[in-house]
């Protein structure tokens, strides 16, 4: 059952995989993080998969997924209406 | 060998000049660049000179790793008494002029005095000449540059050179070579043109030496694979440090007009790929494998055309969003005027941005404004200003050449709250309230306001609190608005860059971008395999903290102390008013704040009014060299 939407912001590498800055996706109830990159991984292809570290299970460290602004790195985080889902990669600089 | 190694005293006032070998000790103390050109600044300037006096020293010094072809090792520090804030004034440049003086002979400049005339100094194979500069005199960085090596009839020299900001005194004027180069912060291209040194030009054929070239070169080739293969410099070597942007914008990390927003709405003509549109090719530094900056090309408008390097994220935030100018053409522009004049982006940025908001502001009387039109969005205002800034010309390019403390004393009190800046320099665009490790780096960095001093960018990701004990040594929260364990990153990247700025490599290709970029461990195998010293994780660390702690008591000395640690009012006073909740209606927390800086000041070994301690100074071997009290 559809409960809400989010939104999906892609960045760097990312943008240049999906061609888009900004998707807005539908989410069922009890969405996982996990669920939306299976999702993006059949539109795009498996370079969403590849985020993950197949050794922890955890969004590899160098790569930056915020939830909401905030840094995530488990796949199992819970994601819920009017979230916004930004895929970047970490990199500072001045 | 690394003992070898040479220093040339040039005294300008007597045109004289001596060769010496840097001594072992010194080299083991502080291992060559930021660190040794910090021992001579605390040891070879009387405490209260004027900076732009003879009696200034000016430091030019190649890292100790310097020539070998990996990190972009050909990073250059140059140092003096800062013009600008009267506190440690160091600036770091990359491109190519490193390596070349120490192809040259030479590790090591000091140079002293004042030339009776304008000079430049020569450099070629173990020589040193002071030459008559007075044919370029008045022109800019570009021209400087293609003038000496047509003297010369040699394209390969490298040339250290000022435009007309540091021949005009302009207190922010940098030291600029190649098309993009820049050493930025602290006025070191105003103290070369108190000297009438508009240039240092290096031509060298000589060898480099290496007790273990051929495992050197195997491990430079490892740090280069490991650095090409990682998603950041991929990243980084396609959009450079553009990139950061469209993340900060998002977030809301970014200061906008000045500091009243922290993020520019519709501000998406300034994301990285508009850059697409203008670039021809990327191009990067010595030694480097990443290539981070953009090569363009501008066909249309006023300016045009123009072939320029760049533009950095700091431009990005200086011609951009501080100022609310929306389109990349705008920072294009600018970004080029600033690298032919030879002034520092950041602080002209900072500075326009603050004048600006004085200007909606009435806070400027007729005199002040001069004519201009300085509201928000003007581009050509910010053209007009970086111009007449650069030349000294008019009332406000007077007003504003000398810094934001002068022109502070002159404006009014009330000026001052709007201007942001710590110990007379400016802030980066970033927006330090809601991440209260970057606003203690800025408070505490010893040249004023800096993000490149000690800033922990990867406290933004939200790495596992695991690893991130791992790289720390101690707990530290993965939230960058929590202020649990922000001393210890700070302290931690503030000794990692000291010791990078010591060894000439760029910060990019450390842990300042990833957590498995090259840090201690992999510094101390470099050092080992480029100089034959033997120097453990501690040790390295050691040199770090005795660098920091010099250029400490440098400022002490100078009058500087727990007082001039402090954030401009704005953060404890005015909550962020956008981007994501995270981020939303945050201030710095005083408290909270002044905790994290008695912290911080504890881990150096420093006591609460940030003074180190005299067993500090005796565990570093640091003389004690502050006047007596009476």
């Amino acid at each position: 059952m559809i409960t809400g939407k989010i939104e999906i912001l892609f960045q760097a590498t990312f943008r240049e995989i999906t061609k888009k800055r900004k998707i807005v996706e539908q989410i069922n109830e009890d969405c996982t993080f996990g669920e939306i990159l299976a999702e993006l991984a059949k539109k795009y292809g498996n370079d969403f998969f590849n985020i993950v570290n197949p050794q922890t299970n955890k969004i590899s460290n160098d790569i930056l997924v915020m939830l909401n602004g905030k840094g995530i790195r488990e796949i199992d985080e819970k994601i819920k209406d009017k979230d916004v889902l930004i895929f970047s990669l970490p990199v500072g600089g001045g | 060998m690394v003992w070898n190694r040479k220093i040339a005293y040039i005294d300008l006032t007597s045109s004289k000049f001596k060769i010496k070998t840097i001594s072992k000790s010194l080299r083991n103390q502080f291992l060559g660049g930021r660190g040794i050109n910090m021992y001579h600044l605390y040891h070879q300037i009387a405490p209260g000179i004027d900076p732009l006096g003879p009696e200034n020293v000016l430091l030019i010094g190649t890292g100790l790793l310097t020539g070998i072809p990996a990190l972009g090792a050909g990073r250059c520090d140059i140092a003096a008494k800062s013009p600008l804030t009267g506190a440690v004034g160091d600036s770091n440049i990359g491109g190519f002029f490193a390596p070349e003086l120490r192809f040259a002979g030479f590790d090591h400049l000091m140079i002293t005095g004042k030339a009776a005339k304008p000079s430049y100094i020569w450099i070629n194979n173990g020589e040193v000449e002071i030459r008559d500069a007075s044919h370029l005199w008045g022109k800019d960085t570009f021209e400087t540059q293609d003038q000496i090596r047509s003297d010369h009839n040699d394209e390969q020299i490298k040339s250290l050179v000022i435009g007309e900001a540091g021949e005009n005194l302009v207190r922010y004027a940098n030291v600029r070579t190649g098309m993009k180069n820049a050493a930025g912060r602290t006025g070191m291209g105003c103290v070369m043109g108190s000297k009438n040194l508009k240039a240092v030009a290096a031509r060298g054929t000589m060898d480099l030496e290496f007790p273990y070239p051929d495992q050197l070169l195997d491990y430079c080739s490892e740090m280069n694979n490991m650095i090409t293969g990682s998603r950041w410099a991929r990243a980084q070597s396609k959009w450079g440090t553009l990139i950061i942007y469209s993340n900060t914008n998002t977030t809301g990390l970014i200061r906008t007009r000045n500091f009243q927003l922290n993020l520019l709405e519709d501000g998406e003509n300034l994301e990285p790929e508009v850059m697409d549109e203008y670039t021809i090719g990327m191009s990067g530094c010595y030694g480097c494998s990443v290539h981070c900056r953009h090569r363009y090309v501008l066909k249309e408008g006023p300016y045009a055309p123009i072939f320029g390097e760049g533009p950095e994220y700091t431009s990005l935030g200086a011609f951009g969003t501080m100022v609310d100018c929306r389109k990349m053409d705008t920072v294009l522009v600018a970004n080029h005027l600033v690298n032919k004049y030879g002034i520092d982006t950041l602080e002209i940025g900072g500075i326009i941005a603050w004048i600006m908001e004085l200007y909606e502001k009435e806070l400027l009387t007729e005199k002040m404004i001069d004519g201009f039109d300085l509201s928000w969005g003007n581009e050509e205002a910010v053209y007009e200003l970086i111009k007449k800034i650069s030349k000294r010309e008019g009332y406000l390019g007077n007003l504003l050449a000398d810094g934001f403390l002068p022109a502070i004393a002159k404006i009014g009190k009330e000026s001052e709250y709007y201007a942001m800046q710590i110990k007379g320099m400016s802030n980066l665009h970033s927006d330090e309230r809601p991440t209260p490790s970057l606003a203690l780096g800025i408070a505490t960095s010893t040249r004023g306001a800096d993000h490149l001093r000690s800033r922990p960018a990867i406290d933004l990701y939200g790495l596992p609190e695991e690893l991130l004990e791992e790289i720390y040594g101690a707990p530290v929260s993965s939230n960058y608005t929590s202020y649990k364990g922000k001393s210890r990153m700070v302290w931690w990247q503030e000794l990692l860059y000291a010791i990078t700025d010591s060894i000439g490599i760029c910060k990019f290709q450390t842990v300042f971008c990833a957590v498995n970029a090259p840090k201690f461990e992999e510094f101390s195998k470099l050092i080992n395999l480029t100089s034959g010293m033997k120097l453990s994780k501690p040790q390295i660390m050691e040199i770090g903290e005795r660098v920091l702690t010099v250029e400490r008591m440098f400022n002490n000395r100078e009058g500087f102390s727990r007082k001039d640690d402090k954030l401009p009012e704005r953060f404890f006073k005015e909550p962020t008013k956008l981007g994501f909740p995270i981020v939303k209606g945050k201030t710095i927390d005083r408290d909270k704040f002044n905790t994290l800086i008695e912290e911080y000041y504890s881990l150096h070994g420093w006591d609460n009014n940030g003074i180190p301690r005299d067993e500090t100074l005796r565990e570093l071997g640091i003389e004690n060299k502050q006047p007596l009290k009476t």
